[in-house]
């Protein structure tokens, strides 16, 4: 090892000119080097490299997207827009509407996408549409009986506009012993997953399909695809689904087929599975939880899902395979809720509270199902066991299932196919028997995930998901970053390389802070951020920071705090701050930049820190209010607004958090 | 011997049954009638319904399904756990909500006030559109020629937009107001063009900008919307590659730019893009068949004035 930084930079400079002449003498250059001109071209060569090793490059995407291989996606009239069409739509081509037969076209491209179909059922009925292309498994006479009555059932149900009351054939029974284990609940039946039998050839051909699309859609440097999968483990209504994706390419992803919930619907087996898989096929994943809001209490439970006692072992597997979760999407937004959150007066944002199962349960909320609660959670456990297992990033992604990755509330096409229409969105309504109490006016057009990387490239922006150098937004493009450490210095936020300074002098989203030095006469962590309004959307309201920690006996503690505001507000004395008004006209659905900033910057030092105290803050960024989909539609069909939403939302990003630890 | 006495007695008053039975065709009638009326009622009660237009049946099974569908409880389990709770009282409420419901509904449609609700007609006509919606058989091979048309007559679906690669210096208009923007703009220029200044070393002079330094291949109307129009046509009419020109106005003040790439528009080769075609063909197709068997059905009816 050559521990000399400046023969590394030599090294460096040399390899690339080495690398641009091949007809250069590369032995004498170096000699040269060594003895005339090691300043001059270190300094330049230095400069130029840590261009390129700071990550500037503001990404966004969606990380949780369903085609026509999904099953219920096909069931809810998406039969055609397949991994193929949806990364059309995402790169920015104009396409016809599969419903509509309208052109459509996104705002603003995205630069990444991973496609997440169901890894259960993957491409049954879209491979039954086109004739039976790949025939299914061989099965026994009784067995394969039952599956061809499943596949008439369904056939029938699609002919005949009963797709979503399929669909709720799929959906599970609620719990029998609400609280217990739920795969070992009586009313837990997967059948659902076996009624096909085991189809491994049929799952390889559409793996196969997905793996060749995303090869061919990604382009380096200008927009990057993954190959992924979603793991649908949802025993009776308790929803523990993960998306899987993976930065590598085919040579790997075809060693393996997606592992699904019919396989087992435990996570600790996934993970057995993800662990397994990248030993032998040499492969890195990266496993996402969400709607943790309808987990009925499961996903972030302290206890595993079996009810054993978290072990250190449990957490350090767990974190590993899931550095994130995603926070917000079409059904709900998961970072808080009032009842636990009284005084954040932002909470409660597109509360999501129906289960997805037939009990037909009056929604109640749990604590740790959201994201805040869940991180205080990690800490306590943490404490407890010397590992967090919920040291999260967070990330917000659509989970549509229309192929058309649409986070923008003027430009929304639908959580489903059935739902892309104004008229479609009562649908479920219309379906008395279905036991789906939601609609599609219960949707808003979330979210995205925004990533913080060096360039546009798999290899980068899995390395900045591995460092939860990530955020999640409500599908705004607005940008936000944060440093924090014991000595930042305000001026620097207004400097070109604000981001230098940053990672010189403190930790960025998604880091660790540890106790201060010796030498440094701060005892608070002093936070320095930057937010810029997404160039063709509102205005940002307002920055605040939230802050959660455990206290030397052990309570748990939260607190948000405005730090810094649009306009000339004040904070009154309890710290709150003056909404910021709307400029939302409700009769044609327009807004004005009249209110609000451009651009939101500040430094901030935390008043009530104590060196001894595990904990966690993140940023929340709140734009001023703009018209919901709802707002849209009833306009646009000349009907009341529909009950189900708000007519205008404050789209909002949080930040990926920074963790202090005590010594 | 009384044994034996009574035994041809029975035997033939069994005889005697059978007999008038089978030769008789009332009997016959009577008895398959009523088998057919306890299947009939077995495997669908409700089809008796009809047939009795005065009679409502408040049956318990009646009854909870009535409570399924009000109170969104869907297993059938707990909605039965649920009426068996209810007090007498509650359950002669229901019954009476039930009934007020049936009767309501039923006189309703005796009035034909089911016919003009505009409700209920989009509800059928939406059934009606997805029945008539074909499955696979009825969509017809796509051949070459039809390919081809759509590739002619849709060929903007296709067309991948000019695109541009640049990095920039902004000199901001609000902190060194407009004049001096160009001047510091003008004299930085020559100064990165002497020091051969990296793209990505764009971050060395100038403000800071509220979005991207650096743009890679970017449509016109993504680098309009965050530097304005007149920005944008500037950059993407710029021909000198690989060096800093400039200082271009936008909405914030001047920039100085370095053009990494201007990539013209292309308009792809059919054989590149056929297999998009087919996909988009197929999805027409679907409504297609949708649409003519609509047409079919329309056929069928006299339209006047």
């Amino acid at each position: 090892m050559n521990k000399n930084p400046y023969f590394a930079r030599i090294n460096l400079s040399a390899s690339i000119i080495k690398s641009i002449s091949p007809l250069f003498n590369y032995k004498s250059f170096k000699r040269t080097v060594l003895s005339v001109t090691i300043a001059t071209l270190s300094i330049s060569v230095n400069a130029n490299q840590e261009a390129q090793t700071i990550p500037n490059k503001l990404l966004f995407g969606d990380t949780h997207l369903h085609t026509s291989y999904s099953l219920d996606a096909f069931l809810n009239k998406n039969q055609t827009v397949d991994p193929e069409m949806a990364y059309r739509w995402a790169k920015g081509a104009p396409m016809v509407h599969n419903i509509s037969q309208a052109k459509i076209q996104i705002k603003t491209p995205l630069d990444f996408l991973v496609i997440a179909d169901h890894a259960e059922g993957m491409g049954l009925l879209d491979n039954n549409f086109k004739g039976e292309v790949v025939s299914l498994d061989e099965l026994g006479f009784l067995d394969s009986l039952k599956r061809w009555a499943a596949i008439k059932y369904i056939e029938f149900g699609v002919d005949n506009d009963m797709g979503l009351k399929m669909f709720s054939r799929f959906i599970p029974v609620g719990p029998e012993n609400p609280g217990k284990n739920p795969v070992q609940d009586p009313n837990n039946n997967t059948d659902g997953y076996h009624a096909f039998g085991e189809n491994n050839a049929l799952r390889a051909s559409y793996w196969n399909k997905t793996i060749d699309a995303a090869e061919r859609n990604n382009d380096p440097g200008t927009f990057t695809t993954f190959a992924g999968w979603e793991w649908s483990s949802m025993p009776t209504g308790a929803n523990l689904h993960r998306v899987i994706f993976t930065p590598d390419g085919a040579d790997k992803t075809r060693q393996y087929l997606p592992f699904g919930a019919d396989s087992s619907q435990y996570p600790e087996d996934l993970w057995s599975w993800l662990e397994k898989t990248s030993k032998e096929t040499k492969s890195r994943f990266i496993s996402i939880p969400h709607n943790s809001n309808v987990s009925r209490g499961f996903m972030f439970a302290e206890t595993t899902l079996r009810g054993e006692v978290i072990t250190a072992d449990y957490a350090k597997t767990r974190i590993e395979w899931e550095p994130l979760v995603e926070v917000t999407q079409s059904k709900g937004d998961m970072e808080a809720r009032g009842v636990f959150s009284p005084k954040d007066e932002f909470a409660d944002f597109e509360n999501f509270y129906h289960y997805l199962d037939t009990s037909g349960d009056t929604y109640i909320p749990i604590k740790n199902d959201f994201a805040r609660g869940a991180l205080t959670a990690g800490l306590a456990i943490e404490e407890k066991v010397g590992v967090n297992p919920f040291k999260f990033g967070m990330i917000g992604s659509t989970d549509s299932h229309t192929g058309y990755s649409s986070p923008e509330e003027n430009n929304y096409w639908g959580k489903t196919s059935a739902d892309s229409l104004p008229k479609g969105k009562k649908l479920s309504d219309s379906h008395g028997e279905s036991p789906i109490s939601f609609n599609g006016f219960n949707m808003s057009a979330s979210g995205l995930t925004a990533v913080w990387a060096i360039e546009n490239t798999r290899e980068d922006i899995f390395n900045a998901f591995q460092r939860k150098e990530v955020y999640a937004t409500t599908g705004t493009r607005l940008s936000v970053r944060v440093f924090a450490g014991w000595n930042m210095d305000e001026q620097a936020i207004q400097s070109n390389d604000f981001a230098t300074y940053g990672y010189k002098n403190g930790v960025p989203m998604g880091g660790d802070l540890t106790t201060p030095s010796l030498t440094s006469s701060k005892t608070s962590p002093e936070f320095i951020f930057r937010a810029v309004k997404d160039p063709i959307d509102a205005n940002l309201d307002r920055v605040q920071i939230i802050k959660g920690w455990i206290s030397a006996t052990g309570e748990r503690h939260e607190a948000v705090y405005n730090v810094a505001w649009a306009g000339e507000r004040k904070l009154d004395s309890t710290g709150v701050l003056p909404a910021v008004g709307s400029t939302v006209n409700l009769d044609n659905a327009q807004y004005t930049n009249t209110i609000g900033s451009e651009e939101i910057v500040g430094k901030w030092t935390d008043p009530d820190f104590n060196l001894a105290e595990r904990a966690y803050y993140y940023v929340r960024v709140l734009q001023i209010p703009t018209p919901r989909n709802s707002l849209y539609d009833s306009l646009a069909t000349q009907t009341e607004l529909p009950s189900e939403g708000p007519a205008t939302i404050q789209e909002r990003a949080y930040s990926s958090p920074i963790w202090y630890t005590p010594k | 011997m009384k044994t034996k006495a009574k035994r041809p007695i029975t035997l033939r008053k069994k005889n005697k049954l059978i007999n008038i039975i089978t030769r008789e065709p009332l009997f016959v009638f009577l008895i398959l009638g009523f088998l057919g009326f306890i299947f009939i009622r077995a495997i669908n009660p409700d089809s008796l319904k009809s047939e009795q237009p005065f009679l409502v049946n408040v049956s318990e099974k009646n009854l909870i399904s009535f409570i399924q569908a009000q109170n969104k409880v869907y297993k059938e389990k707990s909605a039965k756990a649920y009426f068996k709770a209810l007090s007498e009282d509650e359950k002669e409420e229901i019954k009476k909500r039930y009934i007020h419901q049936e009767v309501l509904y039923r006189e309703g449609l005796k009035l034909g006030l089911d016919e003009n609700d505009e409700m209920i007609k989009r509800r059928l006509v939406q059934k009606m559109e997805y029945l008539t919606r074909g499955f696979s058989q009825d969509i017809e091979a796509i051949n070459e020629t039809e390919i081809k048309k759509y590739y002619q007559d849709n060929i903007y679906l296709y067309i991948q937009e000019q695109t541009v690669s640049f990095s920039h210096i902004y000199f901001s208009k609000n902190k060194r107001g407009l004049k001096n923007a160009l001047f510091d703009a003008q004299n930085t220029k020559l100064k990165v063009r002497e020091e051969a200044l990296y793209p990505e070393q764009a971050g060395k002079y100038g403000d800071h900008f509220l979005y991207f330094r650096s743009y890679i291949n970017k449509s016109e109307k993504f680098v309009a919307s965050q530097l304005g129009d007149d920005f944008s046509k500037d950059i993407f009419s710029e021909n000198k590659i690989g060096l800093w020109v400039g200082p271009f106005k936008s909405t914030y003040g001047y920039h100085l730019v370095y053009i990494i790439k201007n990539t013209a528009e292309i308009t792809p080769p059919i054989e590149d893009v056929a297999s998009l075609i087919l996909a988009d063909l197929q999805q027409l197709k679907v409504k297609d068949v949708e649409r003519r068997a609509i047409n079919k059905i329309i056929e069928k009816y006299e339209i006047v004035e």
